[in-house]
């Protein structure tokens, strides 16, 4: 599970890093590597992070690699979100 | 009365053919890569297969990275692989790449120690743009460890040390006293016919 959270985090600091990401979408990026910081055993936290990204993914302002990036991180995140249940 | 053609049988080309198992090469730990399909066993020597590195070891850090593999062997209903090449993706490298920032490349056309041509080619992208002189420098350096390490190794042996861990991250410490570095990459290991 630590090599999950350890994947999911570093996914989110390479998007966070990208200069070509909107601000918005780096705002959201943020809360959610908060949330799975301090909540990774949450089960109500890690939905949370999935809906917010389920949003974000929608921008139309997203990159296209960046957009593939959250899909792949809304999959880990669903994965942890499994393996707690 | 117009003239009526003999029914020809027909056979269904894809039932004849079998699901072989792609299987890796110990470098990459022997893991199963996928499957693929042929009618007899031999149609399945040097079939090549380009696989993305974070979708098999299922890591992150690797989801940049494709290997290609080619089919040498098949055992059973295995298809056993060798590498053949190693791939950083353009759209991440094109990334890297910013405004005010200097771009060192190389391209080497080397021989390992199995004598294998290869053709290596590497990418240092600094912080801040730096002058002809300091990049000479900098290429110099890399060229040298590269033909180093390359004339020390065998082909596979090299793109497992590859794989491992970050093979310019040896040589960042002698070329970060000439400049700032942002990224070392590799951006293509192939091997040549």
């Amino acid at each position: 599970m630590a090599n999950e959270i350890e994947d999911i985090l570093f996914v989110v600091g390479e998007l966070l890093e990208d200069p070509t990401i909107p601000k918005n979408v780096k705002l959201a990026l943020t809360t959610v590597k908060q949330k799975i910081e301090n909540n990774s055993k949450d089960v109500v936290k890690l939905s949370e992070t999935i809906y917010t990204l389920q949003e974000v993914s929608e921008d139309v302002n997203l990159p296209l690699n960046a957009k593939s990036d959250i899909w792949l991180l809304q999959s880990k995140i669903e994965k942890l979100k499994e393996s707690i249940k | 009365m117009a003239n009526v053609k003999p029914k020809r049988a027909v056979v269904d080309k894809w039932k004849k053919k079998k699901r072989y198992i792609l299987m890796g090469p110990k470098e990459v730990g022997n893991i199963e890569l996928g499957e693929t399909i042929a009618d007899k066993p031999e149609t399945l020597i040097n079939r090549r297969i380009k696989v993305n590195m974070g979708v098999v070891l299922n890591q992150a850090k690797k989801k940049n990275v494709d290997i290609t593999f080619r089919i040498k062997d098949v055992q059973g209903s295995n298809a056993v692989t060798e590498l053949i090449g190693y791939e950083t993706k353009q759209s991440y490298l094109r990334r890297l790449f910013r405004r005010r920032c200097s771009k060192i490349g190389s391209v080497l056309y080397l021989t390992t120690k199995d004598n294998k041509k290869i053709k290596f080619n590497s990418v240092v992208v600094t912080l801040r743009k730096i002058e002809h002189e300091k990049r000479r420098d900098i290429r110099k350096i890399v060229e040298d460890f590269i033909v180093k390490t390359v004339k020390a190794n065998n082909f596979d042996a090299l793109i497992g040390t590859i794989l491992q861990k970050e093979l310019l991250m040896d040589v960042l410490p002698e070329i970060k006293k000439i400049a700032g570095i942002k990224k070392t990459e590799i951006g293509q290991v192939k091997q040549l016919s």
